[in-house]
């Protein structure tokens, strides 16, 4: 996806399209001259709700946006209980949030629909369990890593719903390599000890 | 993360990998870079267009073409020095022939891709060359699911019947 996107574009050269004469089947572009097959939409335009102005209820009490005093509280917030309007209302699929909630739930990775950027534990334990094996050679405990990640990665793909199989391999492997140092370890202090005492 | 997602393409790149997935909603495109990935949706309420054509990829052909003439070119050195040399040939040549395939292969088939264009963003979608098939599949299947995204958001039709034509009375016989 490129940052100066503004809207579709011909998928070869990137020349901006006129949705209004586009078709759908075959098309060719103007510009480059590529042949492709288009599907063409027309998405709704979105709606937009008027915020509710806030209204005295007879008993005297009105509930107002914490943040803009005139707009009425449609909701609150499901972290600080704040009175939120619509305005306000910060709702990925996991409740309603006041703006400065969500940012610090956000930062604190709590709301995952917000969560666009995070770490691919599982190809970082694939990597660590392959160096690994490299550098068994050296005495290096990387294994140690690839079964910690493997660990993060696998609960990351459970979550995602798609295959643990190379996070579990890769623990094996990382979990085979750390036992073996700790055994070749063990042997060396061992016969250490014993050729010290004979 | 979202549970409900269905794969329908990983591609490897030298600067890393992207996998697009299919969820209720929309497109996930996650793309993984140095062990970071970076998600990014388009969706279906906002889609405009969506397209599939092929292309063959100048780098790709570039590389494959110079790594076949690299390697068959040193084949036939080691063979041109010394014609009993020619195991010595053969792992080249093996390596050189690959390349030549892979280069020839995307010369006469291309590779499909798949572009979902949206109001603020965009997926693409890339397909090896001998699957095809799986491209259209895949075309089918993203067009559908629009289709099926853009037309749950229609307001629903009327609840109010028409009401029936005006009927012309029978016009007064004489008596």
């Amino acid at each position: 996806m490129s940052a100066i996107y503004s809207g579709p574009q011909c998928p070869s050269c990137d020349a901006p399209l006129d949705l209004e004469t586009l078709h759908a089947g075959g098309i060719t572009c103007t510009n480059c001259w590529t042949d492709f097959e288009a599907t063409p939409f027309h998405p709704r335009d979105r709606r937009h709700e008027a915020v509710q102005v806030v209204t005295e209820t007879p008993d005297g009490t009105a509930a107002a946006c914490a943040n803009h005093a005139r707009n009425a509280a449609v909701t609150s917030c499901s972290r600080c209980g704040l009175f939120i309007c619509a305005l306000c209302d910060m709702n990925v699929g996991e409740g309603s949030f006041c703006p400065s909630c969500f940012d610090r739930s956000r930062d604190q990775a709590a709301i995952s629909g917000s969560n666009t950027r995070y770490r691919d534990y599982a190809t970082m334990s694939i990597s660590a369990a392959v160096v690994s094996l490299l550098c068994s050679t050296f005495f290096l405990p990387i294994g140690a890593f690839a079964v910690y990640w493997g660990i993060k990665g696998i609960r990351q793909r459970r979550a995602e719903g798609t295959t643990i199989a190379g996070p579990v391999i890769a623990m094996i492997v990382g979990g085979l390599q750390t036992i073996g140092l700790l055994v070749v370890f063990t042997m060396l202090i061992v016969s250490l000890l014993t050729g010290a005492k004979s | 993360m979202t549970p409900a997602r269905t794969l329908l393409r990983r591609s490897r790149t030298p600067m890393g990998s992207d996998a697009a997935f299919l969820t209720p909603d929309g497109i996930d495109v996650d793309s993984t870079q140095n062990y970071e990935v970076v998600r990014r949706k388009v969706f279906f309420d906002d889609v405009h267009l969506v397209t599939l054509h092929r292309e063959r990829g100048i780098a790709y052909l570039v590389v494959t073409g110079i790594a076949a003439a690299f390697f068959i070119g040193i084949a036939i050195l080691i063979v041109a020095i010394d014609t009993d040399g020619w195991p010595w040939a053969l792992p080249f040549l093996v390596a050189g022939l690959a390349f030549l395939v892979g280069f020839l292969i995307r010369m006469a088939l291309g590779r499909d891709v798949i572009t979902v264009s949206g109001r603020r963003s965009k997926a693409v979608l890339r397909f090896g060359s001998l699957r095809k098939d799986r491209a259209r599949e895949v075309y089918g299947q993203i067009c559908a699911a629009v289709r099926r995204g853009q037309s749950a958001m229609a307001p629903p039709p009327s609840a109010e019947r028409p009401l029936p034509p005006d009927v012309p009375m029978p016009p007064d016989l004489p008596a």
